[in-house]
């Protein structure tokens, strides 16, 4: 159960990242991050303005896993069944018939989800959640892996709708990407890419071996150090939040995040560093419901709770 | 299935068995001594080849041997030598069975009571430090036992060490507070070696012993007699039966011992006193029987001691080891000059009626062409003067008639020989006369005033009792070599003659300045440790006496035992929940590392894992980079991958991280720099 790393494997880790760093300039440490998120088999949102490459870096990491790939970009008007699929009478077989929609795909990229009304985005969260959508009284199981990227503009901007906290709890973690460096925007410019992302990332896994890679990232051991230090960690949240500070689904989800992200360094043990790695990415979209401060609060529990035993 | 004993804790076992039974080498049969590192080595062998302990029959017929040993050893089995052999046979053997944790254990606490077994035996300063030694192999065995195979080589010492250095304040403690009471049952004293026995038997003992222990140390208050004024009176032999002089038993009644703070009527009516009164103390070292030595004309301080009115000292109960009391003395003009009794007189002039013709012969003549008995006195002792010569070796004397063989024959001898060979004459020509033995001399500490008196220094000599006079003290020894008042027997023979059973002394090597500068530091370590150490009952005793009057020791013990269990309690009750957060112990090795980090001002902030912060340390610290990157991979192995066997190597590496060189404090401390500019 616990081998340890054999050196393929942690060379095809450093590959994942290395071949997203090539669509995504100059974001490595965000591009390790959004693999962990996947591999640890949680969903991703990402926040930034227009034109940062969030829609890129969904591309990629659908390309890099091998899997397949929807977009479906939230507008005003979207409907619950636009995403889902519809049943549709059919006249020769004189019965319904489901068409599916855009959601049955391994890659989901939400794109401006926050731009829907709220009845369209709860349409994800039976997905995100159970992988797996009901429509018309008929639950219908999603490809396996599933993902669902999306992509969310700041909240100032006009005509948005915020993510209920419910649907927040749900992404697993939370990017902002920023603009790139001037190195690599200088690159991106001189070189003038046209060409898409399919053909600057090569596919390094399929969708079972994506799965096997999940299944690594459950075996990671960790130690009672380490989840101690979690648990510390959530405590002084829900200490110092007014909200109540991160659930226990969320300590969860970082536990995963950090075991995927030390597979990802190529160890088969956790260390703190990687909690304190996929910390604030995790933690600071859940603590800013309720108008706090999530960035500080996450600074703060991080510079606050000693690492080691006290 | 118990426990198997970890291979460290049996290496320790087999250390600390060697180590506590090495020293009764000296005072048991070697068997018995071997029996422990034999059967640990055994263990060990048996050990390598990855096999438990010997099977039923080994043991068994180990045990056989080792009574069937002892029993040809020891004609007497109730002797404190049989017992103690016993129990170092039976420590030892079990190591023959030692298979599970349990066994060891109970053999740590076995080698707990042989090492209390050695004060029987020894108890200078030297065996205090070895016993902590041994008590120090011991702890390290039971902490290696509790280890398992975990921690370092060194780690169960240093364990041990922390242990008994923190279990000190309360060993001072019980030391100093817990009453002292008389043994709850006796333990027969080892045999003395002979320096004063209670009899003196012409002719039988054909050397004087020749041992430089320390009989007994006297701490004077003022300045000490001369030399050849320091008598000091143990018995007083007046039963003469034609082969031994021994003692007239007179019992502890009032008409014969004057207990401390009495004086009863005699006391007056038989000494004359002149002087001041000249306080002493007397530190008696255990193993030289029950006496108690006094100078004349002493009177004794120390409750349940006192003077008979032979002038010797006793005490009730006579003590048996380690003895401390306090007398005054002061010059005598007279001793019982108003006359002896008649039973008395009879006593001091008894002769056998038969033996020694010629030396009779001979005290008649004398004393008839001699006009008084000092003359007559003058004449034999003008005899030994011209004649006789003093030697440790005389040749032997046979055991009838040896007062005639030694007057006529040999004419060779000690103290014992003209001690005796004088009273006989005394007595034989009508003067009362009996022999003294005790000491004489002893050293004077150069600085501390203090003088010590060796077993060497036994002495015996005559008394004669002339009329007008009183009891005289005649030393015919004196008279034949009288350099042996004056520079005691060390001085007269030099070193090599009196010491020759005792090759190591340091006694003989007092010619070299170094060594005599030497010889008096241990004598005074050995002084004030049987002072205040071993003699601290006496001093603990008149304290308690000060703060709770009359009352016994023995009811203090109750209350004393009570107030030390209920604070060992109350430690326990404050220690245990902080016992139970204790840190893991990579986490401990870990904040080590940071303490010698800080030193030079590198501080792990909350917030900084180990891996952060050892990066950190090694940008600012190239030079110990390869220690500090160690310490990070050994402590992230033990702490979070589970990998306990990383603690030793973690440990390694936390020790080999050593900051703060000259160098390396001046690069890093610039708070240092600028707190001293702030200063100017």
């Amino acid at each position: 159960m616990n081998r340890p790393l054999a050196a393929p494997e942690r060379r095809l880790c450093q590959r994942l990242v290395d071949e997203v760093s090539r669509a995504l300039l100059g974001k490595e440490a965000e591009v390790r991050l959004a693999l962990c998120c996947l591999l640890a088999g949680g969903h991703l949102l990402l926040e930034d303005l227009p034109g940062v490459g969030k829609t890129t870096l969904a591309r990629a990491l659908a390309r890099v896993l091998g899997l397949r790939f929807r977009r479906v970009q939230f507008t005003s008007d979207l409907l619950p069944a636009d995403i889902l699929g519809v049943s549709v009478f059919e006249r020769e077989s004189e019965s319904f018939r489901f068409h599916p929609g855009p959601i049955f795909t391994q890659v989901l990229l939400a794109d401006e989800i926050n731009r829907s009304p709220p009845k369209t985005q709860s349409a994800l969260l039976e997905a995100m959640g159970e992988r797996q959508v009901t429509v018309d009284g008929q639950t219908r199981p999603l490809p396996e892996p599933f993902f669902v990227i999306a992509t969310q503009n700041p909240l100032h901007q006009a005509g948005t709708f915020p993510l209920p906290e419910s649907q927040l709890d749900r992404f697993t973690l939370c990017l902002s990407l920023g603009p790139p460096p001037p190195e690599a925007e200088l690159k991106l410019l001189l070189e003038g890419r046209e060409r898409p992302v399919e053909a600057l990332v090569e596919p390094q896994l399929d969708a079972a071996r994506v799965v096997a890679l999940q299944c690594r990232v459950r075996a990671v051991q960790v130690s009672e150090a380490v989840a101690d230090y979690l648990v510390r960690l959530a405590a002084f949240t829900r200490r110092a939040h007014p909200g109540g500070g991160l659930s226990p689904r969320a300590s969860q989800a970082i536990l995963h995040c950090a075991k995927a992200h030390a597979l990802l360094q190529g160890r088969d043990y956790l260390l703190p560093d990687d909690v304190q790695a996929v910390f604030p990415a995790a933690a600071r979209h859940r603590l800013a419901a309720g108008g706090a401060d999530g960035a500080a609060l996450v600074a703060e529990a991080l510079a606050a709770v000693d690492v080691l035993a006290p | 299935m118990a426990e198997a004993v970890p291979r460290p804790a049996a290496f320790w076992l087999a250390a600390a068995a060697t180590v506590a039974v090495a020293p009764f080498a000296r005072h048991l049969p070697l068997w018995a001594v071997l029996v422990a590192p034999l059967a640990a080595g055994f263990h060990l062998a048996l050990f390598r080849r990855g096999r438990a302990a010997g099977g039923r029959w080994l043991p068994a017929l180990a045990l056989g041997a080792c009574l069937a040993a002892l029993a040809l050893e020891f004609p007497r089995w109730r002797a404190l030598e049989p017992m103690a052999s016993l129990l170092l046979a039976a420590f030892g053997l079990k190591f023959l069975e030692l298979r599970s944790t349990r066994d060891a254990a109970a053999l740590v606490l076995l080698g707990f009571f042989v090492a209390a077994v050695l004060p029987l035996f020894a108890q200078g300063p030297a065996v205090g430090l070895y016993l902590l030694a041994v008590a120090l192999l011991l702890v390290a065995s039971l902490a290696a036992l509790q280890l398992g195979g975990g921690g370092g080589r060194g780690v169960p010492l240093r364990l041990a060490a922390r242990l008994l250095v923190s279990a000190l304040p309360l060993a001072l403690v019980l030391f100093v507070a817990l009453p002292r009471v008389g043994a709850f049952w006796s333990v027969p004293s080892p045999a003395a070696v002979t320096g004063m026995g209670d009899e003196l038997v012409l002719g039988e003992v054909a050397e004087l012993s020749r041992s430089a222990q320390v009989a007994f140390r006297v701490r004077f208050e003022g300045p000490p007699p001369p030399p050849a004024e320091r008598y000091w009176r143990g018995l007083v032999l007046s039963r003469f039966d034609g082969r031994s002089w021994r003692e007239v038993s007179w019992g502890h009644g009032e008409g014969v011992v004057a207990w401390a703070g009495q004086e009863p009527s005699w006391w007056r009516r038989d000494l004359v006193l002149a002087g001041p009164p000249r306080v002493y103390e007397v530190f008696l070292e255990p193993g030289g029987g029950r006496h108690l030595y006094a100078l004349l004309g002493s009177r004794m301080l120390t409750p349940g001691t006192g003077m008979t009115r032979l002038q010797t000292a006793v005490a009730l109960p006579s003590p048996a080891g380690r003895f401390r009391y306090r007398a005054e003395y002061r010059s005598v003009v007279a001793f019982e000059a108003g006359g002896l009794p008649d039973v008395r007189r009879r006593i001091e002039l008894a002769l056998p009626a038969q033996g020694n013709p010629r030396s009779r012969a001979l005290a008649a003549r004398w004393r008839a062409e001699a006009g008084s008995p000092e003359a007559f006195l003058e004449r034999i002792l003008e005899h030994f003067r011209r004649h006789f010569a003093y030697t440790l070796r005389p040749p032997p004397l046979p055991p009838e008639d040896a007062v005639d063989a030694f007057l006529f024959e040999t004419r060779r001898g000690f103290c014992e020989h003209f001690a005796a060979a004088l009273a006989f004459m005394l007595r034989a020509g009508g003067v009362p006369a009996r022999v003294v033995i005790g000491f004489q001399g002893g050293e004077l500490h150069p600085t501390e005033g203090y003088l010590t008196v060796r077993r060497y220094d036994a002495h015996a000599w005559t008394e004669a009792w002339l009329a007008g006079r009183g009891w005289v003290r005649v030393d015919p020894t004196a008279v034949v070599a009288p350099d042996r008042l004056t520079l005691g027997l060390l001085g007269l023979l030099g070193a090599e003659q009196v010491l020759a059973e005792e090759p190591v002394a340091l006694e003989r090597l007092r010619h070299l300045p170094g060594i005599e500068r030497l010889r008096w530091a241990l004598d005074t370590l050995d002084y004030a440790w049987g002072r205040w150490v071993l003699g601290y009952r006496g001093v603990q005793g008149e304290l308690l006496g000060r703060l709770f009057g009359a009352l016994p020791p023995r009811w203090l013990l109750l209350p004393a035992l009570a107030a030390l269990l209920f604070a060992l309690l109350l430690a326990a009750a404050l220690a245990l929940p902080l016992a139970r957060a204790r840190a893991h112990p990579a986490d401990r090795l870990f904040e080590r590392f940071c303490r010698r980090l800080a030193r030079v001002g590198l501080r792990r902030v909350k917030g900084e894992t180990a891996r952060a912060f050892c990066r950190r340390a090694a940008a600012q610290l190239p030079e110990l980079a390869a220690a500090i990157a160690a310490v990070d991979r050994h402590y992230e192995a033990a702490r979070y991958r589970g990998a306990e066997a990383s603690l030793a190597a973690l440990h390694r590496a936390v020790v080999r991280v050593r900051p703060g060189g000259p160098f390396l404090q001046k690069r890093l401390r610039p708070a240092n720099l600028e707190r001293k500019k702030g200063l100017d």
